[in-house]
């Protein structure tokens, strides 16, 4: 029972080491999950990768301006080369026929580059403090201590008071550019509060996941929350959940079995709620099968439901109890299809059956003449009113009938009084 | 008004086309005879360039089909040419006026053999004949609108088809190619093949074609234009209230539900 | 003969990239080449975990089956899973390069491959490496996979072209546009899984856009632009390379480097003097 032993004492707090590392990831965690919502949203999502990349030369020059790995010098660093990387891709895409995807690969492989050889500078300067400049290619949470906390806190406070203060702007700026503008909002500045907020996420998020996959731990949270809300405050708050949970998972791996790296699973665990977020969310895939499910269930009963009612139309007896075969007779159906139909119709109160027998129950004559009310009449309306031949309208009608609503029948009755014949010189059967 | 005739050169038939399961041209059913200058008309957002994709067999159909010839159009590819619209297309590609038009026999033979001197004749020929030869060597995105309209009716003049459609060749044209246009569009009808222009200026309608499809998401009329140009068939395409069928629209695309039983 | 294969390679892998690159830049796909250099990387792992080399052949032409399955994945996320076009990008390659490295780290460590060469490569042991034929065994590969894009590429020319500069015109000709799309991309991982040992991920990207872009910068015709494209990456990797020797830094990133520098210095040439430095025919 190792593990039990392990998670308390992880969660127990008593360890200053993991809980500076666990307080740490969460607090950078959940600023670069909140930013993430304006930068999907505002279709950013790869200049991240961009900014990421350049932020190692800044990082370098940083450190080889002050000679020791104090977090101001190197998240400053960062960030100013984050700066330069927005606005090279910015003035490459826009005065060049260069796209900007291209100009964002450009500007990552380029600075990329820089920082490697500025890196190699140092490593062969001799200078004792630059182990662990590396680290930032792919985080080591395990190395944040509690100076590093206080700089943390402060740029995650700067973040979070930014995003409240600006919340209106970024929403408006953000769904209705176009209205945004006529109201005065000045769109340079919120693009640009929204540059600068994923410079400074960025440039501390690196130090939990490393330039190269830091891109996920900005978008992959976001993107896993549109799914669950179409709400903004909600969006930003779950996505914010979502990166501080797999932070915890990340960290708490590595200390289970620590040849793991922090970083990567943190990155593996956002994907893991990405993916279960794409299937099982109420967008998602599953809910989607339950959809389409549904709707072909729906469509079985009431097409059984009508063939019933149809028997006895023809007889004048809707009434009447009827067997299988009469049933297949009138209309063939696959019989395992006919038999679910039949058992969902019982379900739902709108058949019964004796022995072998099956018969409409008042509800079900009624739900039936809906149906086939609900039929004629929209072939009537294609015909008069979409200038629609009658021998077209029938295929239309026959899935309409499934999904039209009370509200629309009450608008196609009034556009068309109370016809009496479809297109076809059937009956439009009514309540009364 | 729909009239149907005996052995149409393009039929469509209870063609339904839905983008997100949402309809967007319903119960299209009309035929079209050969060697007429076929205008396609309707307000924005009618689905005109919708119903050219559908047949052109650009985008999924949700119920019906559509012959060309009276084949399926996979048989029958090689006697058709398309004139996309112009958003369509990279204008940023490296390539030139010449080239573009040479695309015109890409679909001749197999994509892994070059092109012959025949097929560069003819590509210099369709240049010749929208008067475009002084260009040739242009990168596409040096030329007006009108002069990149050209070249792309020079490529579909080079696919040598027998049918043309032409999704709103005259947009951002000048008098002067509109005119060069229809020049290029009545020698063609001459020479006995079929056109169908995608077109939103009424006036100029009744000059150019000589048969009309009315469309607003649904086709109101179809026939020889004197026979559909009535107030009856106007009013219908232009004013006329869609509501019904746009709140249907939503429910399907809401439920994702079936457009057809099967 | 030292510095000979070093150069060699680099300029074989440009050749490579350049071509390729040229068409995923003007398909727009630059961030998928991106994200094929680093999706290939469990493959690459795994790989080597199986066949305890790194240059075994076949293994990496498995390999590059990761690439494939990476724009599946980006393809599926997008269309049926509802993610955005560029999220998807991000969030699958970042999964498998982060599967890549926790295999790293907890499989195959103390072995050859570790995770600086993931970023960088080490061309400058390619000399001291297995030969075949005479030829550094990866550098021998290179140039097989060279040969077949090379070919593949004059003879489908017409292809890439059509479906790059008028999608829908190529359907109506019966042209599949998913073929040659996904051609491109296989090829384009399979050129990534080879390249990626010597120069690693991020110069991969680096040597598949930028000459392209620079090409793009100067050319307007598309052969011209492949051979400008090609020339330029051949260039980068001779002067990179002697530059490195001389400043003593690694060739790899100052490679990179110098394209950066040659793209902007030209791209600040065009804004100062427009319409010239275009290359005419």
């Amino acid at each position: 029972m190792d593990f039990w032993k392990d998670l308390i004492y992880f969660f127990s707090f008593q360890d200053t080491n993991i809980t500076n590392v666990l307080f740490g990831t969460i607090m950078l965690g959940f600023t670069c999950g909140i930013v993430g919502v304006l930068v999907v949203l505002n279709k950013k999502a790869l200049i991240v990768d961009a900014v990421s990349h350049s932020i190692l030369p800044g990082i370098c020059i940083g450190f080889m301006l002050s000679g020791v790995k104090s977090p101001v010098y190197l998240i400053s660093g960062g960030i100013i080369a984050g700066i330069i990387a927005v606005y090279l891709v910015d003035w490459i895409s826009k005065t060049s026929r260069i796209k900007k995807d291209a100009a964002i690969a450009i500007t990552l492989s380029v600075m990329f580059s820089v920082g490697v050889i500025f890196l190699n500078i140092i490593q062969h300067s001799g200078n004792g403090n630059q182990s662990g400049l590396s680290d930032f290619l792919f985080g080591k949470a395990a190395t944040i201590v509690r100076n590093d906390l206080y700089v943390f806190g402060t740029m995650s406070a700067l973040v979070l008071t930014i995003i409240p203060l600006f919340y209106q702007h970024f929403k408006i700026a953000l769904f209705d550019p176009e209205f945004s503008k006529t109201i005065g909002l000045n769109r340079q500045f919120i693009q640009g509060l929204i540059s600068g907020l994923i410079i400074i996420s960025t440039a501390i998020g690196i130090q939990t996941v490393g330039i190269i996959l830091m891109s996920a731990l900005i978008i992959t949270p976001a993107s896993s929350a549109f799914f669950w809300t179409k709400n903004f405050k909600k969006s930003i708050l779950i996505s914010g959940l979502f990166a501080t949970l797999s932070s915890i998972a990340g960290v708490f791996i590595s200390y289970l079995s620590p040849d793991m790296p922090t970083g990567p699973w943190i990155i593996v665990s956002l994907s893991s709620i990405a993916i279960f977020s794409a299937f099982f969310s109420p967008k998602g895939l599953f809910t989607k099968h339950i959809k389409a499910s549904k709707n072909t269930k729906k469509m079985l009963s009431d097409n059984v439901l009508k063939n019933l009612y149809k028997i006895g139309e023809k007889e004048a007896e809707t009434t009447k109890a009827r067997t299988i075969e009469e049933i297949l007779n009138y209309r063939f159906t696959p019989l395992n299809e006919l038999k679910t139909g039949l058992r969902l119709l019982k379900t739902k109160g709108l058949a019964i059956k004796a022995g072998s027998l099956w018969m409409l129950t008042e509800k079900g004559i009624s739900e039936a003449k809906r149906i086939i009310r609900i039929h004629r009449l929209w072939e009537l309306y294609m015909q008069k009113f979409m200038q629609i031949q009658s021998d077209h309208v029938h295929e239309s009608a026959e899935t309409i009938e499934h999904i039209m609503t009370p509200q629309l029948e009450a608008e196609l009755l009034k556009l068309m009084g109370k016809p009496v014949n479809d297109p076809h010189q059937q009956n439009i059967p009514y309540e009364d | 008004m729909i009239k149907q005739v005996k052995n149409p050169i393009v039929e469509v038939h209870d063609l339904t086309v839905a983008y997100d399961n949402k309809p967007v041209l319903w119960n299209a059913d009309f035929s079209i005879p050969k060697g007429k200058m076929v205008g396609i008309v309707g307000p924005n957002g009618a689905g005109k360039s919708t119903l050219l994709k559908a047949i052109m067999g650009l985008i999924p159909i949700a119920s019906g089909f559509s012959k060309i010839l009276n084949e399926n159009l996979k048989q029958v590819r090689h006697k058709v040419a398309y004139v996309p619209q112009k958003e369509s297309v990279d204008w940023d590609f490296p390539t030139t006026v010449l080239d573009v038009v040479e695309m015109g026999r890409y679909g001749k033979k197999s994509l892994f053999k070059r092109l012959n001197r025949e097929d560069k004749q003819i590509a210099v020929e369709a240049l010749k004949k929208v008067k475009m030869l002084d260009f040739a060597d242009r990168h596409i995105s040096e030329l007006s609108g009108g002069q990149q309209q050209r070249v792309f009716i020079a490529r579909a003049l080079a696919q040598e088809a027998e049918i043309y459609f032409m999704d709103e060749p005259f947009s951002g044209v000048d008098m002067a190619s509109e005119k060069a246009i229809v020049d290029i569009l009545l020698q063609l009808q001459e020479d006995g093949k079929t056109i169908f222009v995608v077109h939103h200026d009424l006036q100029s309608a009744m000059d150019y074609f000589d048969w009309m499809i009315f469309l607003n998401t649904r086709i109101v009329a179809s026939g020889p234009l004197s026979e559909v140009f009535t107030t009856e068939i106007l009013q219908n395409t232009y004013g006329g209230n869609l509501s019904m069928l746009e709140q249907i629209g939503q429910i399907y695309k809401e439920k994702q539900f079936p457009i057809r039983e099967s | 003969m030292f510095d000979f294969w070093i150069i060699l390679t680099a300029c074989i892998i440009a050749i490579n990239s350049s071509l390729l690159g040229s068409f995923l830049v003007l398909k727009k796909l630059s961030l998928i080449g991106d994200a094929l250099s680093h999706a290939v990387l469990p493959g690459i792992v795994i790989a080597f975990l199986i066949s305890g080399e790194i240059n075994s052949f076949w293994m990496l032409l498995g390999a590059s089956g990761f690439g494939i399955f990476a724009i599946l994945l980006i393809d599926w996320l997008n269309r049926v899973g509802g993610f955005g076009k560029d999220s998807s990008i991000g969030i699958i390659y970042t999964l498998l390069f982060a599967v890549g490295i926790i295999l790293i780290t907890s499989k195959a460590k103390n072995a050859d491959i570790d995770v600086d060469c993931v970023l960088f490569g080490d061309i400058n042991t390619t000399p001291l490496v297995d030969k075949t034929v005479g030829v550094p065994t990866p550098t021998f590969n290179l140039i097989i996979i060279t040969i077949i894009n090379l070919i593949i590429v004059s003879f489908g020319l017409k292809g890439f072209k059509i479906t790059s500069f008028d999608k829908g015109f190529a359907q109506t000709l019966g042209i599949s546009i998913p073929f040659w799309s996904y051609l491109l991309l296989g090829l384009t991982s399979i050129s990534t899984v080879y390249s990626f040992d010597s120069v690693g991920a991020i110069m991969v990207i680096g040597l598949l856009v930028i000459p392209a872009s620079f090409a793009n910068l100067i050319t307007r015709k598309l052969k011209s632009f492949l051979v400008i494209s090609i020339l330029f990456g051949i260039i980068s990797c001779i002067s990179g390379h002697l530059l490195a020797v001389l400043f003593d830094i690694p060739t790899v990133p100052t490679i990179g480097v110098f394209m950066g520098l040659i793209l902007i210095t030209t791209l600040i040439g065009k804004t100062l003097l427009p319409n010239k430095l275009e290359v005419k025919a």
